[in-house]
């Protein structure tokens, strides 16, 4: 038993990204190593610096949505409404009035609709249109992922929007969590969703120098930036008693969430935030550090970033880092920013549900400032009991999210 | 300091840092100036509006001093050269 209220189950899965439309397609990449990186097409990027990103290819929004939803939806805000609707058919749960409730929905976003308010922006500046779509604010605003779930779905109950950057989801996850755990609500749906390509955010990305000119590759010694990634994942959580009374699967167990902040640089990492996090995440879940056989790494491939989660998760875990399975899984669906820790909450549990834990793909040389079990190119079965999952933003924003497996079946 | 792309590269990096051009000599190190990553990115954006030039990120990473930066800018090729500050754009 927790130590502060209810066990917590996530019993259901929704994905969307690079890598595929639903968490089947995206896991199945990602237990094998398969990379969704690939040139960009959605956007002119004749005049950009890089030109490969994790988009998600072959979506036809017709197929999801009708004519005049979509009119509303701006593509972040349609990643979260596929993703909420995959999780809720995946857990099997009925979403009655009285539970809509007592249910949340936390969802993550950096960007909010920004593709949508740089088209906007297009027309109001370069054609002169001297005016703006009437529809534009509902389609930017960072919380229409969440308030198109609450209304599709019928959740009445707490609904809101988090904006930590890259650590958005993990914050997201995190809240939710805390709010079943604490018997706040009796459901959550939570997770992230972001579609960064746009001109105009592509430019103040390559303004950043930071993105690598040919693809992903944490930990690995030529490792040369990060690539932008886009989708969405939520996973929808209830207490493990509630699972276990109406015969649900669980997938695992979602056990601590733990925050800090830097106080130091805006976009330089520092060791003792992120290890505080993770501190901070052990703690909550009342688990051991020796118990956590897997992490997640926030893993962006960046220079400055790698290292420093590298020494983080060597000052949490001591001689235990080096027993420990550490991968980016960014190396395969992108940076998602805002979508993120939700998608890589989802490789987490179904690590932790099926014992198979997914690599970092285009994996080269070791570099010896990040000397851990980086699982290189090739998942690898292991049971693991325990796992972490990491996001640190830009701003110094760290939350670090702990998972526990469940009896697999 | 007479040299203008010399001029141009430290009247930048002064408005960057917000601070008086005369606190930047050719050898000034960013470590002495308080050059951190952004400030360093900010210069080179400045940098290409002021010389009209595209600085690829592989060219910026190991820049460490004033002088690097300046002879790393006259690496880059003819264009670099020309050390007069281009017009802004209104």
């Amino acid at each position: 038993m927790s130590p502060s209220g209810r066990r917590v189950a996530v019993t259901g899965l929704g994905a969307i990204c690079a890598l595929g439309h639903d968490t089947a397609a995206t896991w199945d990449a990602l237990v094998n190593g398969r990379s969704g990186i690939g040139r960009i097409e959605s956007v002119d990027i004749s005049g950009l610096r890089f030109q490969n990103g994790a988009e998600v290819r072959g979506l036809d929004p017709a197929a999801h949505f009708d004519a005049a939803r979509l009119d509303l939806l701006d593509r972040f805000a349609q990643f979260a409404v596929i993703a909420a609707r995959e999780a809720l058919r995946d857990s099997g749960v009925t979403l009655t009035p009285a539970l809509g409730e007592r249910t949340a929905v936390f969802t993550g976003s950096c960007l909010g609709g920004q593709g949508t308010q740089d088209a906007g922006f297009v027309e109001l500046y370069r054609e002169n249109s001297g005016r703006m779509h009437p529809l534009s604010i509902p389609r930017i605003m960072a919380n229409a992922g969440a308030s198109q779930i609450s209304m599709e779905l019928g959740v009445t109950g707490p609904c809101c929007t988090i904006s930590t950057a890259c650590s958005s989801a993990n914050h997201a996850i995190g809240q939710a969590f805390w709010m079943v755990r604490s018997g706040a609500v009796d459901l959550a749906f939570a997770g992230g969703s972001e579609a960064p390509f746009s001109p105009g955010h592509l430019k103040a990305w390559e303004a950043l120098r930071v993105i690598a000119p040919d693809t992903c590759r944490p930990f690995s010694r030529d490792r040369r930036g990060l690539i932008l990634g886009e989708g969405g994942a939520m996973l929808v959580l209830e207490p493990l008693e509630a699972a276990a009374a109406r015969g649900a699967r669980v997938y695992a167990e979602i056990s601590g969430f733990g925050m800090s902040a830097d106080a130091h640089h805006v976009t330089q990492p520092t060791v003792a935030g992120p290890a505080r996090a993770m501190r901070a995440a052990l703690s909550d879940a009342g688990v051991a550090a020796d118990a956590i056989g897997y992490i997640n790494a926030h893993g962006t491939g960046t220079r400055g970033n790698d290292p420093a989660e590298v020494r983080a998760i060597r000052e949490v875990f001591g001689a235990q880092a080096d027993r420990l399975a550490v991968s980016s899984t960014k190396s395969m669906h992108g940076h998602a920013l805002g979508a993120a820790g939700a998608l890589e909450a989802v490789a987490t549990v179904m690590a932790l549900h099926t014992g198979m834990l997914p690599p970092t793909a285009n994996f080269t040389a070791t570099d010896p400032e990040c000397d851990l079990d980086v699982v290189p190119n090739r998942a690898r079965a292991a049971s693991v009991e325990a796992a972490l999952s990491n996001s640190f933003a830009f701003g110094g924003l760290n939350a670090v999210l702990a998972f526990r497996a469940l009896s697999r079946r | 300091m007479s040299d203008p792309l010399v001029e141009t590269v430290a009247s930048a990096l002064a408005e960057v840092k917000h601070v008086p051009r005369e606190r930047i000599a050719l050898d000034s190190t960013f470590a002495e100036l308080g050059v951190d990553s952004l400030d360093a990115i900010t210069l080179l954006f400045e940098l290409e509006t002021r010389l009209e030039i595209a600085i690829p990120d592989d060219a910026a990473k190991s820049a460490r001093t004033v002088r690097d930066v300046v002879e790393g800018i006259r690496a880059l090729g003819a264009a670099a050269a020309r050390a007069e500050p281009a017009p802004i754009p209104e």
